[in-house]
């Protein structure tokens, strides 16, 4: 889960390096601002780090950085 | 001789100040080339030349905020400097203190767009003559621009004594009187914007960087911030570079606010809107789009935006008299059909890049477009070139957005279409039955001086007929 999540907030820092990284429960929309294009830029640089890629259809329920470190760590092999 | 001078970045720009030379002496510079990084009001921008030459000088200090038009580099002309082009002014007129047609920032849309501005006498566009008249100083001995200069250092052009021909006061004898009279600039002006939010990101205090007495760039924090993390520490531990900085009460956030103020209360007073509105079924849009990114890399992934700014530039195409601008009077067409799209910044404000000829791009291309011009506006730079020249613009907003907005017109542009988040709603369907359908609110606001509200709704039937073609 620790390095899900070190690449998780890597990969945020990469695509909106203005957005606050501690703020793992906050949602990213509404509270961090971001948009369907930074979400886009969220998963390809999640899927680099990672190898793990988020089907399009799974975007609404990651809401916070927890929820996607989460699911990006129950898909790592 | 070719000048590179301050342009005009969009309608509400007064001013500019470079903050990074891209070239130096000697350099040459053909077209498109990259020559400096201007600060605005808004945001860094590269801009580039749009002249060839060599450069001979550079004429403006880095960290110097000087009006749109000001000489910034003067070159020699490279190809064949013996044989003057037939263009070439007669000999009676003064050496140029505004550049020549063909120079960087003095294009016809940039110069017309100039001479609308409420700050008419700190460019004076294109074929302005030395002799206007001014408030403050002596008109006859300076010309505009070094008066809006003076005005910018807090120089008395009044009490100076001018060293041009006829004790005329140049635009030195200005810079000179400023370094005599202000040892300190304010700190505000030696720290870009990018620096600021990266140093804010970071905990650190840009004025205290600015101290240093040379500007500071985000490049600058980015080295400090590296240098300062040891290997090993998370960020949270990591020991703050500076103290944290205090509120600052104008750094560039106010800024921004300002000149997004100064234009769109210009807009609101002087263009006539109207706005015409459709609920746009676009079912066959959503489903197309899952079908596409299913199974494939979220690199190569296109959002629902990106085919809504498509269909918006293909609708163009049907009603071309949204597509253009509002100058002395009347409707000039565009040179193309070039959408911008409003992009939100998360500190505040907004940019609009551009998506040049958006029609004549596939969705592929358009969402390429899309998604650099966007990531660069809240991450890195833009240039120059990017967020000028706009025939129309869209903004978008988004799928966490409201269900619509009715918005105003970006100038000289006499139209903008407002979109809200694509929601599913109860829809009639074509058998007289009710369905639930993903429904889009597309809002036309359309200078009345231009158009009436029938064109509006002929663009947004155009829309709805684009949206319902799948496979575009």
């Amino acid at each position: 889960m620790t390095t899900a999540l070190d690449a998780v907030t890597a990969a945020l820092s990469s695509v909106a390096p203005d957005v606050d990284l501690s703020r793992l429960d906050d949602d990213l929309y509404e509270e961090l601002g971001l948009d369907s294009m930074d979400l886009l830029n969220l998963a390809a640089a999640i899927a680099e780090r990672t190898g793990v890629e988020i089907p399009e259809r799974d975007y609404g329920e990651l809401r916070t950085l927890r929820a996607v470190a989460e699911y990006v760590a129950a898909r790592q092999h | 001789m070719p000048e590179f001078v301050m342009p005009s970045l969009g309608a509400d720009m007064d001013a500019g100040t470079v903050i990074e030379w891209r070239v130096g002496v000697g350099d040459v510079v053909r077209k498109g080339d990259v020559v400096a990084v201007v600060e605005t009001d808004k945001s860094d921008l590269e801009v580039e030349s749009f002249v060839v030459g060599t450069v001979a000088e550079l004429l403006v200090p880095i960290g110097v905020r000087v009006a749109v038009g000001t000489p910034l580099a003067r070159l020699t002309s490279t190809s064949a400097p013996s044989v003057p082009p037939p263009s070439v002014p007669p000999p009676s007129v003064p050496p140029p203190s505004v550049p020549p047609p063909s120079s960087f920032g003095a294009q016809e849309s940039r110069s017309e767009r100039r001479s609308d501005a409420q700050n008419a006498g700190a460019g004076a566009g294109a074929g302005a003559g030395d002799q206007g008249v001014g408030a403050g100083g002596d008109a006859r001995l300076t010309s505009p621009v070094v008066r809006h200069l003076a005005d910018e250092l807090h120089v008395a052009v009044a009490r100076l004594q001018g060293t041009g021909p006829g004790g005329r006061i140049s635009r030195r004898d200005v810079e000179q009187a400023a370094l005599r009279a202000t040892p300190t600039r304010p700190t505000r002006e030696r720290v870009t914007p990018r620096a600021r939010r990266l140093a804010r990101a970071h905990g650190m205090d840009s004025a205290a960087l600015a101290a240093t007495g040379r500007i500071v760039t985000g490049d600058d924090i980015l080295a400090m911030v590296a240098a300062a993390t040891t290997p090993g520490t998370t960020p949270a531990e990591r020991p703050p570079v500076a103290p944290p900085a205090p509120p600052r009460p104008a750094d560039g956030g106010d800024r921004m606010r300002r000149a997004i103020a100064a234009t769109m209360a210009r807009a609101w007073t002087e263009i006539p809107h109207y706005h015409a509105a459709m609920r746009i079924d676009v079912g066959a849009t959503i489903a197309h789009l899952a079908v596409r990114n299913e199974g494939v890399p979220p690199a190569r992934h296109v959002l629902a935006s990106a085919v809504f700014l498509r269909a918006a530039a293909l609708a163009l195409r049907a009603v071309p008299e949204l597509c253009g601008w509002w100058r002395n009077g009347a409707f000039v067409p565009g040179d193309g059909i070039h959408v911008a799209t409003v992009v939100a910044l998360r500190r505040g404000g907004l940019l609009a890049p551009v998506v040049r000829d958006a029609a004549d791009k596939d969705l592929d291309a358009v969402m390429a477009d899309l998604r650099d011009l966007v990531t660069r506006a809240r991450n890195g730079r833009l240039r120059a070139s990017e967020v000028d020249g706009a025939t129309f613009t869209v903004t978008d907003l988004g799928e966490t957005g409201a269900d619509s907005l009715s918005p105003i017109i970006h100038p000289p542009q006499v139209a903008i279409l407002g979109l809200g988040a694509v929601r599913p709603e109860p829809w009639a369907t074509a058998d007289g039955l009710l369905g639930v359908r993903p429904v889009l609110h597309a809002t036309l606001a359309g200078d009345h001086r231009a158009t009436d509200g029938r064109i509006g709704s002929r663009y947004l039937l155009a829309l709805s007929d684009r949206l319902q073609e799948v496979g575009w």
